[in-house]
């Protein structure tokens, strides 16, 4: 695992086209921060919070979710998969070390760019409270995380990239930007009631709802969700919600990655 | 067997000798209350008093030193009636279970109460029928159980300086007209400042922060607020800076409503007036609801998460307010914008049905969804002008971010060295 996990990352590493990432990070998170000239400093939730966090869930997810499927589509399109399933290594242990390096390197480039942009920031002037800054920047590792398994979870399913690429923006686009319409929809049909505990349930499906909900929660502005999750908000206020949290990540990469190396052994036995 | 009783005793003999010496107020106060003439001077010497006392002369009682005055009876500690009764510099501590017990009654008029320190179980100061008095410079400090200072049927009277914490309503004003509430402090209480049946009174400079709702005008003709600070009031899920409810004709100015869940709430209210405040960092800025014939103008919005919204109301002027959000345009230099801002109410119509789709606040999907099914043009809040720069513009740059140049310069370090050893072979 530990090889492969190497092998990706250095080959991540050494694309130039990686840097270009980078490059995206800085110029959009540098931007953000220098939004607002009239206001000394950022902190709390207010409209320069909610207009970062709400770009960071229109690109990381797709870029995660492009990047995670790509790294598996190509080995499996140009026949490295079948060359590495010609040596003794589980097929878990083999995504596993995908999904690895691939984090690895994308949360160096995001936390690069993170970097240099509060560098740029505060050269202007701004200042950043210390709760923000980690808020922002959890949440956005916690957005790379979760769609970079999930892309390579969509990997091991596709026959191609090009197939890769579909699959990405839809699941994407079915997240991101209709998920309230979806849900708005179907909610519509259940008995009035059924409403709030659904809207909970739906939380945990999609993981950028759900981490979108603890950074405005953890913000200190859980109290604009209303009475039905005074209790929800509550009980991600508290210290132990770290430990829901936690329970929630180790839970989907378990399931992501027994779903993705029981395809994969499928696809070595065809 | 004699032995621990003799023990006992004498236990309790150390305890009465070591304990401060407590006077009866009924004796020692209240003889002197009754024996004095109209207009005289009463001193109290420092000590701690039990038990309640009555004033219904023209006394002036002032403590001398450190005065406590303590009760746990159903009957207030202090009851004031008559005239011109002057209270100075003394501590009241109610700590009775009476659900309508208090500190200091007063009634009558004319009254100075003037450094007092109140801690009560129950309610800190209760007007009734009570006018022309002054309370200044005094603090309230409850146990959330009733309000810091109440007012029922009592007019012209004046509140100032008077700090209060930990109580139900800060001050509550029922059927009374023309108060001054002004300079006092509030925290950590249920509403700040709580206006009901009132007309006519004046809330100015006061500052209510870390309540459910910094300050609640109700079935109110006439309110000027002015200059006040309503912030922090984020925390429940009902908070909000002022909540004008069936007000009219209120006049608002120069207020200052910041960090609150929702910032100025005007609901079924009608020809109010919201002028020169500034609403910033709000999770909701300012929201209309059956609200009509109001005027907002030259308000200053900026970093609220959701500017503004509207329902159900109608012939609100809304004009020349500073919206951060906008986009702005001024062909004619004349300081307006020639492109109004508008503000969708479609989140706040969805959830006013079903309040459970408040989880998708902000929700990218969901600013994506309003973009496709804007809301008919009636139904926007609309500034037809909105102003193009902000009048005030307070600086506070803070200096010396050590720790946040520290972060950035680790985040590069550490990234860099992953790059580096990363694309190294072995």
């Amino acid at each position: 695992m530990w090889t492969i996990w190497q092998y990706e990352l250095r080959m991540t590493l050494r694309q130039r086209s990686f840097y270009s990432l980078l490059l995206l990070w800085v110029t959009v998170l540098s931007l953000l921060f220098l939004l607002q000239s009239s206001t000394p400093s950022i902190e709390g939730y207010t409209s320069i919070t909610a207009t970062i966090a709400n770009v960071a869930l229109y690109i990381i997810p797709l870029f995660m979710l492009i990047n995670g499927s790509f790294t598996v589509a190509n080995e499996l399109e140009n026949g490295q998969f079948r060359l590495i399933s010609t040596y003794p290594l589980s097929s878990l242990l083999y995504i596993s070390g995908k999904l690895g390096g691939q984090l690895v390197a994308q949360a160096a480039a995001f936390t690069m760019g993170f970097g240099i942009s509060l560098a740029i920031g505060l050269f202007f002037g701004k200042g950043f409270s210390l709760e923000w800054m980690w808020a922002i920047y959890l949440f956005c590792i916690g957005l790379i995380f979760f769609f970079l398994l999930t892309g390579v979870t969509v990997g091991s399913f596709v026959r191609s990239r090009w197939q890769a690429l579909t699959i990405s923006v839809t699941i994407w686009f079915f997240l991101v930007m209709i998920w309230p319409t979806v849900l708005i929809g179907v909610l519509g049909h259940a008995p009035y009631t059924w409403v709030s505990p659904l809207m909970k349930a739906a939380l945990f499906v999609n993981p950028a709802e759900f981490l979108r909900i603890i950074l405005v929660i953890k913000l200190g502005a859980g109290a604009v969700f209303g009475q039905s999750y005074d209790a929800l908000v509550n009980m991600m206020e508290a210290p132990s919600s770290w430990g829901v949290i936690a329970v929630y990540c180790g839970g989907f990469l378990t399931a992501a990655l027994l779903l993705s190396s029981i395809r994969l052994n499928r696809r070595k036995c065809q | 067997m004699l032995k621990l009783v003799f023990k006992y005793i004498f236990t309790i003999l150390v305890l009465l000798f070591l304990s401060p010496l407590s006077m009866k107020a009924e004796t020692t106060l209240q003889s002197k209350v009754d024996g004095a003439a109209n207009g005289e001077k009463i001193e109290i010497e420092a000590g701690v008093y039990e038990g309640a006392i009555k004033i219904a002369k023209s006394v002036t009682l002032s403590g001398n030193g450190n005065v406590v005055l303590r009760s746990c009876e159903q009957t207030p500690i202090v009851a004031i009636s008559g005239q011109a009764v002057q209270l100075r510099g003394v501590t009241i501590e109610y700590c009775g279970d009476e659900s309508e017990g208090a500190g200091i009654y007063i009634s009558g008029s004319n009254h100075v109460l003037e450094d007092i320190l109140v801690k009560t179980n129950h309610f800190g100061i209760r007007l009734e029928d009570a006018s022309g008095i002054a309370i200044e410079n005094s603090s309230v400090i409850g146990n959330k159980n009733g309000n810091g200072i109440d007012f029922w049927q009592s007019s012209h009277n004046v509140v100032k300086n008077v700090m209060i914490k930990n109580v139900a309503d800060g001050l509550y004003l029922e059927r009374s007209d023309d108060n001054s509430i002004i300079s006092n402090r509030i925290d950590g209480s249920r509403y700040g400042i709580h206006i009901m049946y009132s007309n006519d009174n004046l809330i100015e400079k006061n500052t209510s922060k870390h309540n459910i709702t910094g300050g609640m005008v109700m079935e109110a003709f006439g309110t000027q607020i002015r200059d006040n600070v309503f912030s922090f009031n984020d925390s429940n899920v009902n908070a909000q800076g002022l909540l004008l409810y069936r007000a009219f004709n209120s006049f608002v100015e120069g207020n200052t409503l910041e960090s609150n869940r929702l910032g100025i709430f005007v609901e079924e209210s009608e020809e109010n007036i919201i002028k020169n405040n500034k609403v910033a960092r709000n999770f909701i800025g300012f929201q209309f609801k059956q609200a009509k014939k109001n005027a907002a103008e030259t308000n200053d919005f900026s970093e609220n998460v959701h500017d503004a919204q509207a329902i159900d109301s109608e012939d609100n002027e809304v004009r020349g307010n500073y919206w951060d959000s906008a986009a702005m345009v001024d062909s004619n230099n004349d300081g307006r914008s020639d492109i109004p801002h508008k503000s969708d109410p479609y989140f706040l119509s969805l959830t006013e049905n079903i309040p459970g789709y408040r989880l998708f606040f902000q929700s990218p999907g969901l600013i994506f969804l309003q973009t496709m099914l804007k809301s008919p043009p009636e139904k926007l809040l609309t500034d037809v002008a909105p102003l193009i720069n902000r009048d005030v513009q307070e600086i506070n740059k803070e200096s010396g971010q050590v720790d946040m140049v520290f972060m950035a310069f680790a985040m590069v370090t550490v990234s860099s060295i992953i790059f580096i050893f990363g694309r190294k072979r072995e």
